[in-house]
């Protein structure tokens, strides 16, 4: 019985092992680029060096934050992932909802299929042909414009993740509130929308990480007024990085990705849920 | 889902689908018309119909080619990793004992983080930080086990596969979240009657839990191949086209082929040949879920 | 069930407040901007003028006029591919540009006229050689008579060593053992390899009498493909005589000597440069050269700060000559050659474009030696013949001479859009594709050659 418990224990500490190293494998990277970045500019390190717990320094900040303009960048970079947020809440949850409640079955299964073959598309295959499009319409490098490319990408998944949320919600709770006088957007409001409000938190914080996350669009589409910081820090990409450089690119890089995981680790509940759910099926 | 419906919904539909016929359907459409025109960079109105011409040329260069086969070993490699190592670790978190427990919300946590990264920044770290031939942290590592140092991403024969390793730490991820979530919901009941019969958990997991995840199986394997087939960001930001162009996968070539040598026509061509993989990619995943659906 | 609610609520509120913290974050830090102060918009090659940009002409100017100056450096592919991106858009959004001969084309129809501002203004012309004024300041075919830039650093590669190595007696000794000459700058590309292939050893061997620590380079180049593989291999290519195409768009690349070229330099490429070389854009060669990890060099003279850095272990110890002959080079060339690179600066047609003129006249004109003297980048008489300049670093007496007679036989690059499209972006992946066994040399060859007679044809410049 002893030892039956003794092996117990050793096997789930084993386990906690595994997966104890998966942590690490996770977070070491990013801990790598903090704890650079924190390190006096104009050095190249080895990994002993970066670190060593001692001799922090806030310089490459300072260059970072001036040098690379990174307040514009990261304005645009917040304008742009909270009006997809928006989005998704105004266009995607209806959409979503009202596919759901359509009478014919043909009409929605072609919808959903509509939504999911233009859900894999490569971003590139639409990046291209907006770059012309915008040119004509007027659309060149604006905010505007990258938030409408946004939509393309968020668009499919968004109401593909919603569908799932709605399809869970029992048609007969609304027909009774339909009988009781409310209207089909009362009823949308007031009885469907507050029963799937975690699988909306879900999207709405999806949708805000992939669009803070985005570099293609943005790299293609965006004039400077409206590049986000994705496309900041891409300008050190192939500048021929010196060691003066690589802190000031590492302080940029963790201010970029600091808040955005910090933000994931607070919600991650819903993240969970929503790629769970995204994944699988509407 | 009941057929009878009490109200007719288009109100909610139609501005999605208007925002979806312009921002999806019009650039799908004009970048077709674009492929089969001659268009430079350097006078971008200057548009001459070609027919076919475009796609021709593209399967006539070796370049094209190399790119494809590139692309194909690129995604079929991180959609592998990806899934296994999320198996893996999905099984042994979803044991008894860790499954359901306040350690396994932790972990869970954090298994976010490479996701939820932004990739160019991912990208550049990897390039600065963690594949760096002298300073970097996998050459520190064996080195300490008294390997010689590798050159990683400046090297023709490595590129691709640190590329590859990089990108599926990112996807892990998406494929452990629902192998856990579909693992955890299998009854103990099962499980505990199989280790009566005597099966080790090994068997167990490949003869009782797999085949009852096939689904999930299948969804993330695809959701994973076609997000690894479009990666720009990370491969842009990591390595490139690469050393000999061995990580220059499609998007790559489509960026490479309209920008740096200005032949926005040709690279319009590339995309759409990319949209048509994709197609395919996506009716095998409409098939998998009717299948799934009429299973369930 | 109730609390499964409040615990939902409460990270729902988290999850708020935080995006409200992000979103409201910036408007302070973006709230100081807001004023009517003139801002001009200035997109850059990085170079050794960026540090003196900002550090010292830009807020001196800021303070004199209140004109308010935002300076972007970007690394050089993504430079010329964002000023062609918002000049197609017609954003209005760069006022001033970093102008290069050979990626004119792919902005040239929203360059505003720099003659007409010059005339208001009076600036000096006559401050620039004939030369340079046709090279980088001028393209008949695309903007006839008008004047689209300034030229801030017109520059052709020259050769950089270090004479303490080559001056000691047991390199020269040993130097004479193996190859049968001396040890002195090349004549040949050929004595170009063979100096490099002596200098290349491994950590622990030893150079000049001092044992070495790290791997020690015989020659290099920054090579990332395409940009900086073009930039270094065209040397080879304009060396061998070759001009890529003539005044009848008849290409010469189609020549055999080409694939001796390449071989020549996939030679040299993997047994002397660093292999890091494959990731560095531009002048990144030169930190390994500056720390004494690289014997010679390929140098940019924009570069000579940079290999003669106070910090570093090169410094005063720098020699400098021309390029090497290729023998049997096909236009009987006494010296190797590049093609005149370097550039200046341009304007875009702005609202603005009057207040951004200003700026460039004081910068480059007025404060000319001043620019000179902290940046070593010359294009004016009054820089070249500048005494005060001369003497302000030891360098400028062995360096001027090799650069002068470098320059003269610098190639400068035909005026066509399509430059970038035909000779800069193909041959760099050309170079690239051969040393890293993508195709072989006679078939990226015949790519080269496809690719540039159908621009040609295709553009109505050939049948």
């Amino acid at each position: 019985m002893n030892t039956h418990k003794l092996r117990k224990a050793r096997s789930l500490a084993a386990r906690h092992a595994v997966l104890s190293i998966w942590l690490l494998i996770c977070i070491i990277p990013l801990v790598t680029l903090v704890l650079a970045s924190l390190k006096p500019a104009g050095l190249f390190m080895t990994i002993p060096e970066i670190f060593s717990f001692s001799g922090f320094s806030l310089e490459n900040y300072g260059r970072a934050w001036r040098q690379g303009n990174f307040p514009f960048f990261l304005r645009n970079s917040l304008i742009i992932a909270t009006a997809s947020l928006a989005v998704v809440l105004v266009v995607c949850t209806p959409m979503a909802y009202g596919i759901t409640r359509l009478g014919s079955a043909k009409m929605r299964n072609f919808l959903v299929f509509s939504i999911l073959s233009t859900r894999f598309l490569p971003y590139v295959v639409l990046a291209l042909p907006m770059y012309l499009i915008f040119r004509v319409v007027g659309l060149s490098g604006t905010l505007f414009g990258l938030v409408l490319a946004h939509l393309a990408m968020q668009l499919p998944f968004m109401v593909w993740l919603m569908l799932g949320f709605f399809s869970g919600v029992p048609i007969e709770v609304e027909e009774s509130a339909i009988i009781d006088g409310c209207t089909p957007f009362q009823t949308f409001m007031l009885i469907s929308l507050p029963m799937v409000l975690p699988g909306l938190n879900a999207a709405a914080i999806l949708a805000f990480i992939i669009s803070y996350n985005e570099f293609l669009f943005a790299f293609f589409l965006a004039g400077y007024n409206a590049q986000p910081l994705t496309v900041g820090i891409a300008r050190f990409v192939g500048g021929g990085e010196t060691a003066a450089q690589y802190g000031v690119i590492a302080a940029y890089g963790s201010m970029i990705i600091i808040p955005i995981v910090v933000f994931a680790l607070v919600v991650n509940r819903y993240i969970v849920t929503g790629m769970t759910q995204g994944a699988v099926k509407g | 889902m009941a057929s009878q419906r009490f109200f007719r919904p288009w109100g909610f539909i139609l501005p999605g689908i208007v925002l979806g016929i312009i921002t999806l359907v019009v650039p799908i459409v004009m970048g077709f018309r674009y492929s089969l025109h001659r268009i430079r960079l350097y006078r971008l109105s200057d548009q001459v119909f070609v027919g076919f011409q475009n796609y021709m040329r593209l399967f006539d260069d070796p370049l094209f080619m190399m790119s494809v086969r590139v692309t194909f070993w690129f995604t079929i490699g991180c959609t592998i990793l990806a899934v296994v190592f999320g198996l893996a670790i999905a099984a042994v978190m979803s044991t008894r004992g860790i499954r359901g427990t306040g350690a396994a919300r932790f972990y869970m946590a954090f298994y976010l983080v490479p996701f939820v990264a932004t990739q160019v920044v991912v990208g550049m770290l990897g390039r600065l930080y963690i594949w760096e031939p002298e300073y970097g942290m996998i050459n520190w590592i064996i080195g300490l086990l008294g390997m010689d140092p590798v050159g990683w991403l400046i090297s023709a024969d490595t590129a691709l596969m640190v590329t590859t390793i990089t990108n599926s730490w990112r996807l892990v991820p998406l494929a452990l979240l629902v192998f856990y979530a579909a693992l955890a919901t299998i009854p103990d009941a099962i499980v505990e009657s199989a280790e009566v019969d005597g099966a080790s958990a090994l068997t167990i997991f490949f003869r009782i839990k797999l085949p009852m995840i096939r689904f999930h199986i299948s969804f993330v394997t695809l959701i994973i191949l076609t997000s690894a087939f479009r990666e720009f960001d990370l491969v842009y930001a990591l390595s490139g086209l690469g050393p000999g162009r061995s990580t220059n996968v499609l998007s790559m070539l489509v960026y490479h082929m309209g920008l740096s040598t200005a032949n926005i026509g040709l690279a319009n061509a590339i995309s759409f040949i990319m949209f048509g993989i994709v197609a395919v990619l996506a009716v095998v995943y409409i098939k998998a879920a009717k299948l799934s659906e009429m299973r369930e | 069930m109730r609390e499964g609610k409040t615990k939902q609520r409460a990270t729902l509120l988290v999850a708020v407040a935080t995006l409200f913290v992000f979103a409201v974050s910036p408007a302070f830090a973006g709230g100081a901007r807001e004023d009517d102060r003139v801002t001009i918009r200035i997109a850059e090659h990085p170079g050794p003028h960026v540090q003196p940009l900002e550090e010292y002409f830009i807020p001196r100017y800021e303070e004199l006029t209140g004109v308010r100056i935002e300076m972007e450096v970007l690394p050089p592919d993504q430079l010329w591919q964002r000023m062609a991106l918002e000049a197609q858009a017609g954003s209005n959004y760069y006022d001033i540009g970093y102008h290069s001969p050979g990626w004119f084309g792919y902005y040239y129809e929203s360059v505003a006229d720099l003659r007409p501002y010059m005339e208001r203004n009076n600036f000096d012309m006559s401050q620039y050689s004939a030369a340079v004024q046709e090279s980088h300041m001028t393209n008949e075919l695309l903007r006839p008579g008008e004047i689209i830039a300034l030229a801030r650093n017109p520059q052709t590669p020259i050769y950089a060593y270090r004479t303490d190595w080559f001056a000691h007696p047991d390199e020269q000794a040993n130097f004479r053992a193996e190859y049968g000459y001396d040890l002195a700058p090349p004549e040949t590309w050929e004595q170009l390899y063979d100096i490099a292939e002596f200098f290349t050893r491994p950590a622990g061997a030893t150079v000049a009498g001092e044992t070495l620590n790290e791997a020690l380079y015989g020659y290099s180049a920054s090579i990332s493909a395409p940009g900086g593989m073009a930039r270094a291999f065209l040397a080879i290519v304009y060396s061998m005589g070759l001009d890529g195409f003539d005044e009848n768009y008849q290409t010469d690349l189609d020549n055999p000597i080409l694939l001796d070229g390449v071989a020549y330099w996939e030679r040299l490429v993997e047994n002397t440069f660093p292999p890091a070389a494959a990731t560095w854009n531009f002048l990144e060669h030169l930190d390994y050269f500056r720390n004494g990890r690289l014997a010679t060099a390929e140098l940019w003279p924009e570069g000579v700060m940079r290999a003669e850095d106070p910090a570093g272990q090169a410094v005063g110890n720098v020699g400098y000559a021309t390029f090497p002959r290729w023998e049997g080079n096909l236009a009987d060339l006494p010296i190797g050659r590049s093609f005149l690179g370097g550039g200046g600066i341009l304007m875009f047609d702005t609202p603005r474009s009057e207040e951004a003129f200003k700026f460039l006249q004081w910068v480059y004109e007025e404060n000319a030696v001043e620019f000179t003297k902290r940046t070593a980048m010359f294009a004016r008489n009054d820089q070249f013949e500048n005494e005060e300049i001369l003497a302000s670093a030891d360098f400028y007496e062995t360096f001027l001479p090799a650069f002068g007679e470098q320059m003269a036989y610098g190639f400068p690059r035909q005026d066509i859009a399509e430059w970038g499209a035909v000779m800069y972006t193909p041959v760099g992946e050309f170079a690239a594709d051969v040393i890293s066994g993508v195709m072989t040399p006679e078939a990226a060859q015949q790519r080269l050659v496809n690719n540039m007679n159908t621009v040609f044809r295709e553009e109505g410049y050939i049948d």
